[in-house]
C-alpha cells in the first residue's frame, strides 16, 4: 500500500489561476427553455480555467456548487472532466459556495470559495448600457491558487505536459504519419496569464469575455498601472505630510526656544 | 420604769396572781433585747427610749480616735520675705519674694548686707542662718535669651547695606523690632508700623517675608563683612548660605500653598488625586511615544536629528557590520523569494548538466519549438531561458526557469500551509490588526480609486498591493504624528501667551486664546471641542463652566486612554480666566515632551486659589529660569 503522504517537496509554491464567475441572461433566451414563472433571469455559475492554460483537471478533480436552499437540489456536485458549471433560472441574487475538491495525489483538504451571483447590469453607465444590449452580465474573478509545499507525485503531473493536452487539437502530420496532437493556434499554452485577451479556443460562448479570454497580461498590467497611479497620488499626500512635518519641527523648535527663554 | 409586767397589771387590777404554769412559753422569747444591756457610752434610760430592738443601723458613737500625731522628720524650714535683683532687667528693679533660708551647721559670719537682708538668728540651736546669698543669680535669669542683633556703624551702611525701598531708618527700626520681639517674625511683622520721618513718603506695608529678606540680606552682609568668605568655618557658612539663599517670593508661595491644602475640600483633594494619576500616564507614555516619534522619523528616511541619533551608533566598523548581518538576517526571514535568486544558478547548471535522452521523435519536435518559443516569454527571474529539457525522470527541483515560469512553480510565501488563495494575500493585505486601522487603511484606498476587490490576484499584482498599504501605513502614522505635533505646537503658544499673558493682563490672556483658537486648525477633534468650548463658555466668567470645559475636554484628549472623570460642578467664586484655564487644560493634557512643564503645570491645577495662581505662574517662570 502506497504511503497516503508521499514527500512534500519543500520551498516550493504551485500556482494556477482559474476563472470564478458567472453569467446572466434575461430571459427568454434561447439557452434557457421553458423556465418556470417568475424566473426573470437565467444564469450559469462555473468555474474555469484560463483559455490557455493547463488544464484543470489536473489538480481540481471534483467542484460542488452550493445554490440557495430555495433551490431543488440546492447542492450541485460536477465531476471532473466536464465543464464544472451550473445553469439555472432564478431572480435573486446570492453567494453561491463553491467546494474545490483536489486531485488525492496533492492529498489536500477541500477548499470553499464564495461568489457573489451578479444578475443585473453593474458599473458605469456604458458598461451597463452594454450589458443591456448583449443581454448578457458577467461577473468573474480570476482567482490564483497556490498549493505551498506540494507532494512530489502531485509535482510531478503538475508540471508533465500532458496538461496542455486539451489545447491541442489531433492532427496528421501527412499520409502515413501517426495522428498527434499539435498545438494551434496564436500564444504557446502556459500555466502564466497571456499576454492579450485571447478567444476561446473551443468557442462555446461566443464572446472572448465570457470565456475568460479577457483575463491576461494585458489586463494585469491596466491593473498594475491603476495601483501605480494610486501609489503616485499617495507619494504626493506622503510628501506633502513629510513637508509639513518639517515646518512643524521647526515651528516647535523655535517654540521651545521661546518657552526655555522666557 | 421597765415595761409593766404582767404581774404589775394584775396587781393592779386585783386578780389573783398566775400560776407559773403558762409562764414558761414567754421565756422562750429572748428576753434580752428587752433588758438592752447598757451600750457602750449610753445612758441606760436613753436606750429604753429607743425601744426594744436594736435599731438598724446602730448609730453608736464610739469612742474618737484621734489620729496619732504625724512625726516630723525635718525641723520646720524658715521661709523669708527677700528682695532680689533679675540680672535681665537693666532697670534694677527690687522686688521681694519668699526664699527658703539655707540652714548651716558651721557657718561663717554672714556678709554684709548689703542690701538690708536682715539676718534674724534662729530660735533654736542658736546656728547662724543667712539669706542665699544676695550675688547668686536669679534662676530665671537665664531664660532672657537675647538674639544677636547685627549691629552697624552708618558708613557700614551706607557702603554695603543700602538697598532699594529701604531707608536706614527703617532698616534701623526693623532692627529694633526684631531683636525687641525676639526674631519672632510674626509679631513683628504685626507691630511693624513705620512712619518715615519724612511725612511724604506713605508708610508701606510690608510683607513677612519682606522684613525676613531684608534682616537676612543685612545679616548676610554683616556676617560677611566680618569674617570673610574664605575664613569662615562651616557653620558660619552654612548660615551665611541660608541667609543669601532666603526667597520670598517662594516662601510665600509656599505658604500659600500650605493654607490652601489646609483648606482644600474633600472633592479637591480628590481631583488632585485623579490629575495626578494622569500626569503619571502621561509621564509613562511619554517615553513610549518618544520612540514612537522617533520611529516614524527613521521611516521616513527623515533627515536625523541633530543632537546625535539613531546614526551615531553605527558608526564604528564592528557596529556596521553586525547591522548588515541583522539586515541580512531580517530580509531572510521576510521573502525569501528576493534572495532565492542566488540559488537559481545552482539549479540550472544542474539541471544542465544532466543530459536526458528525448524519448519520443516528436517531443524533439516540440521541444525545440517551445524552446525557441519559451526563449521569448518572461521569466520571473528576468534571466534568459535555458534550452534543455526538463528530464521526466529529473528531481522536482530541476526545472528551468522557463518551465517554472510555465507551470507557475515559485517558492511559498509561507512555509507549512498547504493551500493558499492569491485573493485571500491581496485581502490581507488590507486588514489591520484592529478594525479602526483597517477602516482607515479603507479609507485611504477608496481615496486613492481601489476598489474593493482586485481582479487579477497575481504576484505582480500582490507584490504591487503590498507596497501601496505599506506606504498607505506611513501615511496613516504620519497623519498621526501630526495630530499630535500640532497639539503640542498649540500647547507651547498657548504657553507662551499664558506667559506674556501674565504681565500684560487680560488683553495678553484674550490675544493668547485667540491665538490658540487659530494656531490649530480643526482638524484635530480635541482641539476643536475645547475650542468650541471656550467660545460657549467665553461668556459664563464662572467657574463651573471652565471646569465642565476641562473635564470635557480632558476627556475627549484622553478618549484614547481609559480615564474619564465626571465633570465637577464646583461652585467656586473665584474670578480666574477661563484662558489661563484653557492654558492649563493644552498644558496638562497633551505636553508631554517637556515632562517639566508638565509637571508644574499639574501643580497650577492643584492649587485652586486665586492668589495661588499668580504665584504659581510666576513660580513656574522662576523655575524656567532656573532649569
Amino acid at each position: 500500500m502506497p504511503a497516503p503522504t508521499s514527500k512534500r517537496i519543500r520551498n516550493t509554491q504551485l500556482r494556477r489561476h482559474f476563472i470564478i464567475g458567472n453569467e446572466s441572461y434575461v430571459l427568454p433566451h434561447p439557452l434557457f427553455p421553458d423556465p418556470p414563472d417568475g424566473h426573470t433571469k437565467g444564469w450559469k455559475v462555473y468555474v474555469r480555467p484560463l483559455p490557455n492554460g493547463p488544464d484543470m483537471t489536473t489538480w481540481l478533480k471534483k467542484v460542488q456548487l452550493k445554490l440557495h436552499h430555495t433551490y431543488a437540489n440546492a447542492s450541485r456536485t460536477i465531476e471532473a472532466p466536464g465543464p464544472f458549471e451550473v445553469s439555472e433560472t432564478g431572480y435573486g441574487e446570492f453567494g453561491v459556495e463553491i467546494r474545490l475538491y483536489f486531485a488525492p495525489e496533492s492529498s489536500e483538504k477541500a477548499v470553499y470559495r464564495e461568489h457573489y451571483l451578479v444578475l443585473a447590469p453593474y458599473g458605469t453607465d456604458e458598461q451597463k448600457a452594454r450589458q443591456e444590449r448583449e443581454n448578457l452580465v458577467v461577473s468573474e474573478r480570476l482567482e490564483t491558487i497556490e498549493f505551498n509545499e506540494p507532494t512530489h507525485d502531485f509535482f510531478k503531473t503538475m508540471v508533465s505536459e500532458d496538461q496542455f493536452e486539451w489545447l491541442k487539437v489531433l492532427e496528421g502530420r501527412g499520409k502515413g504519419r501517426k495522428k498527434e496532437l499539435v498545438f494551434h493556434g496564436e500564444t504557446e499554452p502556459t500555466a502564466q496569464l497571456p499576454e492579450r485577451p485571447i478567444a476561446a479556443v473551443h468557442g462555446d460562448s461566443g464572446t472572448g469575455m465570457a470565456a475568460g479570454g479577457a483575463w491576461s497580461r494585458l489586463y494585469e498590467r491596466q491593473v498594475l498601472g491603476q495601483l501605480q497611479q494610486s501609489g503616485a497620488s499617495l507619494d504626493q499626500a506622503l510628501e506633502h505630510e513629510r513637508r509639513e512635518m518639517e515646518s512643524r519641527r521647526r515651528k516647535m523648535e523655535e517654540l521651545g526656544m521661546a518657552v526655555a527663554a522666557k | 420604769m421597765a415595761g409593766a409586767t404582767g404581774r404589775d397589771m394584775r396587781d393592779m387590777l386585783g386578780l389573783p396572781t398566775e400560776v407559773d404554769a403558762p409562764r414558761p412559753p414567754p421565756l422562750k422569747k429572748q428576753k434580752t433585747a428587752e433588758k438592752r444591756t447598757a451600750e457602750r457610752g449610753m445612758a441606760r434610760e436613753v436606750s429604753a427610749l429607743m425601744g426594744e430592738r436594736a435599731p438598724p443601723v446602730a448609730v453608736i458613737q464610739t469612742k474618737p480616735k484621734y489620729k496619732s500625731k504625724s512625726q516630723r522628720l525635718q525641723k520646720v524650714g524658715k521661709w523669708e520675705w527677700a528682695p532680689f535683683e533679675n540680672q535681665a532687667r537693666q532697670d534694677g528693679l527690687v522686688l521681694k519674694h519668699w526664699s527658703k533660708r539655707k540652714e548651716a551647721k558651721i557657718r561663717p559670719k554672714p556678709l554684709e548686707g548689703t542690701d538690708g537682708v536682715t539676718a534674724p538668728t534662729d530660735a533654736d540651736g542658736g546656728t547662724r542662718t543667712e539669706a542665699p546669698a544676695p550675688e547668686a543669680p536669679y534662676k530665671f535669669a537665664r531664660y532672657n535669651v537675647q538674639v544677636e542683633r547685627p549691629s552697624y556703624t552708618e558708613e557700614v551702611y551706607i557702603n554695603h547695606l543700602q538697598k532699594d525701598g529701604w531707608s536706614k531708618e527703617e532698616t534701623d527700626y526693623l532692627m529694633d523690632l526684631v531683636s525687641e520681639y525676639y526674631q519672632k517674625w510674626p509679631v513683628v511683622h504685626d507691630r511693624y508700623e513705620f512712619k518715615p520721618s519724612d511725612h511724604s513718603d506713605q508708610p508701606k506695608t510690608r510683607s513677612l517675608e519682606d522684613l525676613k529678606a531684608r534682616y537676612y540680606y543685612v545679616s548676610a552682609i554683616l556676617l560677611r563683612l566680618t569674617t570673610p568668605i574664605s575664613s569662615m568655618n562651616t557653620a558660619q557658612y552654612s548660615l551665611y548660605e541660608t541667609l543669601t539663599n532666603f526667597n520670598p517670593a517662594e516662601e510665600s508661595s509656599r505658604k500659600n500653598l500650605a493654607a490652601g491644602h489646609l483648606t482644600r475640600t474633600a472633592l479637591e483633594a480628590q481631583e488632585e488625586e485623579l490629575l495626578l494619576k494622569e500626569l503619571q500616564r502621561i509621564m509613562l507614555s511619554q517615553k513610549q511615544m518618544e520612540v514612537e516619534r522617533r520611529d516614524i522619523r527613521d521611516r521616513l528616511g527623515y533627515p536625523p536629528s541633530t543632537n546625535a541619533g539613531i546614526a551615531m551608533q553605527y558608526n564604528t566598523s564592528a557596529a556596521l557590520a553586525i547591522l548588515y548581518q541583522n539586515l541580512l538576517a531580517a530580509d531572510k526571514n521576510k521573502r525569501n523569494q528576493r534572495m532565492r535568486h542566488t540559488n537559481e544558478p545552482a539549479n540550472t547548471p544542474a539541471s544542465a548538466q544532466a543530459p536526458q535522452p528525448a524519448s519520443a521523435g516528436g517531443r524533439d519536435g516540440s521541444a525545440t519549438h517551445r524552446d525557441s518559443l519559451s526563449n521569448a516569454t518572461t521569466t520571473p527571474a528576468g534571466r534568459p531561458s535555458r534550452a534543455s529539457l526538463p528530464g521526466p525522470t529529473g528531481a522536482a527541483n530541476d526545472l528551468t526557469p522557463a518551465e517554472k515560469a510555465r507551470f507557475l512553480i515559485s517558492p511559498p510565501e509561507k512555509a507549512g500551509s498547504s493551500i493558499s488563495f492569491g485573493s485571500d494575500r491581496l485581502h490581507r493585505l488590507r486588514t489591520m490588526k484592529s478594525t479602526t486601522q483597517t477602516q482607515k487603511v479603507g479609507a485611504v484606498l477608496t481615496q486613492l480609486n481601489i476598489p474593493e476587490t482586485l481582479h487579477v490576484p497575481s504576484q505582480r499584482v500582490a507584490d504591487e498591493f503590498e507596497k501601496l498599504v505599506g506606504r498607505i501605513g506611513i501615511l496613516l502614522d504620519l497623519r498621526k504624528n501630526r495630530e499630535k505635533e500640532e497639539n503640542e505646537i498649540a500647547i507651547r503658544s498657548a504657553e507662551k501667551q499664558l506667559k506674556a499673558g501674565t504681565a500684560a493682563g487680560t488683553e495678553g490672556g484674550e490675544r493668547e486664546e485667540s491665538r490658540v483658537e487659530s494656531s490649530a486648525p480643526a482638524t484635530s477633534e480635541g482641539r476643536r471641542s475645547s475650542a468650541q468650548q471656550i467660545k460657549l463658555e467665553g461668556g459664563d466668567g464662572g467657574n463651573r463652566g471652565v471646569r465642565k470645559k476641562r473635564s470635557a475636554s480632558l476627556t475627549s484628549e484622553t478618549s484614547g486612554r481609559s480615564t474619564s472623570f465626571k465633570p465637577l460642578a464646583l461652585d467656586t467664586t473665584f474670578a480666574l480666566k477661563p484662558e489661563w484655564f484653557e492654558a492649563m487644560i493644552l498644558t496638562l493634557a497633551q505636553s508631554v515632551e517637556d515632562a517639566q512643564i508638565a509637571r508644574k503645570n499639574l501643580v497650577f491645577q492643584l492649587a485652586h486659589n486665586h492668589r495661588i495662581m499668580l504665584t504659581f505662574f510666576a513660580l513656574v517662570a522662576t523655575g524656567h529660569q532656573r532649569h
